[in-house]
């Protein structure tokens, strides 16, 4: 049912504009809202794989017009690609889905916490989950810069939306750096289209292979390979970047910070898998993703260490996180690759889990300084063991997903004869467990301080519900990781 | 224990109108030492190019980072919320990547 | 007197846009004035864009009944670039748009437009909340 992969874009953009149009009708609105919520995942689970031309322009090549002449069907214009494409692929299908658990469970957790919904919110992470949704799927360079704009302007807004201090100062930080990084990236695009003459991505990687040969070209494909790439590390909050996409995650509320870092992920992963198509064959492309993910990894870490906050410390650790993607594309190879893509998965679903759970600490106390925090585990044990296991599972602790994950790309980089990059994967990954075990310490078990005051009585029903589900989806995808992996491993297979 | 004494007073220095707990520290103790050791096994990655260069590389990094001591403090102070040494860092990846990649790449 | 290529010179403008808009987003206080350097890097992009387009005694890119078509081919102007600018320039202006609001928010609650007075720098470990 190819028809339907549009409607994966359409419908929460529909869905997006019906509440805003019904704000202040709370009923309604939360309706709305969950309806397509649970929606989204079932809508990609019934779409077959295939491309979808807009407009319904196919290449030449694949109309199969009888009696074209020789100089059209010899020229490079035959298997141009005039239409915006969306591609679904096994790989858009995993992300998107995951995508739409996050979204659920963080509307779930959102509805249930609050007692009026917003309009404007809601509406913004629905456009948000639009936006990110087709830059996985899309196949051309400006339709992806354009949403990767929309998912810019949708991220400052979830962090106007929320209540916490200095949350308009972030926001304009980021939008200030965002003018920077966004314009770059587009002016690279843009020297792919001059020399290429397409914005399509298959067709600009099919010019590219040949145009390289050239010295002259070469050194084009160089320049826009380089502002494209400092595009890439601003869309998904590496280096140097991190520090304001942490300070955004942690100015948010915990449910839309939860959104936000899917929507960065989802950027990163949609960009590199460009970046791949396009520059996989540079000798550059290796050395710079394995450098890049080393000092994401080693300063997200170090950063999380030192927080006393603790949802910036769980934003540095996300950013942290994002290097070990990097570092499964650096590595190259299907299996290293495949092992990246499963931890951008799994990260997404961890870093969930815990702004969710610790969202509940913010909840009950409005504070998320460890300093003025402790004793909580008296207060719910229940969720204080499951974010104790949430923490298990991004260090990478067996049998949870985290630890599959990390165990592949270690794999990846001892076959690949770089031992030294499996050293600093284990050694982030014990400094991730430090973290953790330092934070539940100053969270739960330390004795609770006398001035702490808490504003709400009971941990709302939907964010134990929410953490459980997926504590369980981190466990099942620990035992039987080859649901995730062996959609994402066949699909590298055709782009390799 | 006089590095961590040497830590305490160099982070009551910096941070003396901030109440300190024993956690604060013993947190950026552990930031220093997993950012000295990586930086010192990402270095051996370039044994890949030529082992000589390796060797001097980790030679003048251990300098470095001896002259340096509490690397984990001076990069939690370049790594603030300021928009002028985020804006100044963007800028000058910006420059560091597109040179590097244009003239390392030719 | 020399008439340099007339898609050069636009090139050169938009190189110097981007590089003043960068200087102005580092170096300038008011953060206004700082909000247009940065419109300018979008400008200069934009500029770039419309630049490619450029086919020296070019013609309109839409093939009318009876033109040769391998002359149209060689010169025609390259009609996608306007496509595209058009988006990019929306997209700006919203973003702009977007940036001056919340400055206007900032102004109401510190009074100042100085960039070190209204994001001034407030240290992680302390003094949050």
């Amino acid at each position: 049912m190819n028809e339907l992969i549009p409607l994966i874009v359409i419908i929460p953009i529909i869905a997006a504009l019906l509440l805003n149009l019904f704000a202040g009708k709370n009923k309604i609105i939360k309706a709305i809202a969950f309806i397509v919520g649970i929606g989204m995942p079932i809508l990609t689970l019934i779409t077959g794989y295939g491309l979808h031309y807009f407009g319904g322009h196919q290449p030449l090549a694949s109309s199969n017009i009888a009696g074209l002449p020789s100089y059209i069907t010899n020229s490079t214009l035959y298997n141009l690609h005039p239409a915006i494409t969306y591609s679904y692929t096994p790989l858009a299908k995993v992300f998107i889905f995951a995508l739409g658990i996050v979204v659920f469970l963080s509307l779930l957790t959102y509805l249930n916490s609050e007692n009026k919904s917003s309009g404007p919110f809601l509406f913004m992470v629905f456009m948000g989950t639009a936006s990110v949704s087709a830059l996985i799927l899309s196949d051309d360079l400006f339709n992806m810069y354009v949403f990767f704009e929309i998912a810019a302007l949708i991220q400052t807004g979830i962090i106007i939306a929320s209540s916490a201090k200095d949350n308009y100062e972030t926001a304009l930080k980021y939008m200030i750096l965002s003018s920077i990084g966004g314009p770059i990236l587009l002016l690279g695009i843009t020297i792919l289209l001059a020399i290429c003459g397409s914005v399509n991505i298959t067709d600009i990687s099919l010019a590219v292979s040949t145009l390289v040969q050239t010295p002259i070209s070469r050194g084009v494909l160089l320049f826009a390979f380089s502002l494209i790439f400092f595009g890439w590390l601003y869309a998904s909050g590496l280096p140097p970047f991190h520090v304001i996409k942490s300070s955004v995650y942690s100015k948010a509320e915990p449910y839309g910070a939860c959104i936000l870092q899917a929507m960065s992920l989802i950027s990163l992963i949609a960009f590199v898998i460009v970046i791949f198509r396009i520059f996989g064959d540079f000798d550059l492309f290796k050395g710079a993703m394995i450098l890049i993910s080393i000092i994401a990894m080693v300063l997200g870490v170090s950063m999380a260490v030192v927080q006393t906050d603790f949802r910036r410390m769980i934003a540095y650790l996300s950013v942290g996180e994002l290097g070990f993607v990097g570092l499964g594309f650096g590595l190259g190879g299907k299996f290293a690759i495949t092992a990246g893509l499963f931890q951008g998965v799994n990260e997404m679903l961890v870093t969930t889990l815990l702004f969710i759970g610790l969202g509940s600490v913010v909840y009950l106390t409005n504070t998320s300084d460890t300093r003025k925090l402790g004793g909580l585990i008296g207060k719910n044990t229940m969720m204080a063991i499951m974010i104790l296991l949430g923490g298990f599972a991004m260090a990478g602790v067996p049998p949870f997903n985290g630890f599959r994950s990390k165990l592949m790309i270690v794999e990846a980089a001892l076959t690949s004869g770089y031992p030294e990059l499996a050293v600093i994967i284990v050694l982030i990954s014990i400094a991730t467990f430090i973290v953790f075990v330092k934070s539940f310490y100053t969270i739960f078990l330390k004795p609770q301080p006398n001035d702490l005051k808490f504003v709400k009585e009971s941990i709302p029903k939907s964010m134990i519900f929410a953490v459980a589900v997926l504590l369980i989806i981190c466990l099942i995808l620990g035992l039987y990781p080859g649901i995730v992996t062996n959609p994402i491993s066949q699909c590298i297979g055709g782009l390799l | 224990m006089s590095f961590y004494d040497d830590f305490l007073n160099y982070f009551k220095d910096k941070f003396s109108k901030n109440q300190i707990t024993n956690e604060n520290v013993s947190g950026s103790i552990a930031a220093e030492l997993i950012i000295i050791s990586s930086t010192l096994i990402t270095a051996l990655l370039l044994r890949h190019i030529s082992i000589v260069l390796t060797a001097v590389v980790i030679l003048v990094l251990l300098v470095l980072i001896l002259s340096n001591l509490p690397i984990s403090i001076k990069l939690f102070q370049e790594q603030d919320d300021s928009i002028e040494k985020m804006l100044f860092y963007a800028v000058v990846s910006l420059g560091v990547i597109v040179s590097i990649f244009y003239w390392g790449g030719l | 007197m020399i008439l340099l290529d007339m898609q050069l010179l636009t090139l050169f403008t938009a190189g110097a846009l981007i590089i003043i808009g960068i200087f102005a987003a580092i170096y300038i206080d008011n953060i206004i004035k700082k909000i247009i350097g940065l419109s300018f890097i979008e400008e200069g992009v934009n500029l770039f864009i419309i630049s490619l387009g450029f086919n020296k005694g070019g013609v309109v890119p839409i093939l009318m009944p009876g033109m040769n078509t391998n002359w149209f081919v060689t010169n025609s102007a390259y009609p996608l670039p306007q496509a595209l600018v058009l988006t990019s320039i929306v997209i700006g202006a919203s973003t702009f748009a977007i940036m001056l609001a919340i400055v206007m928010v900032l102004y109401k609650k510190y009074g100042s437009l100085s960039t070190r007075e209204i994001l001034k720098h407030k240290s992680d470990m302390g003094d949050e909340q």
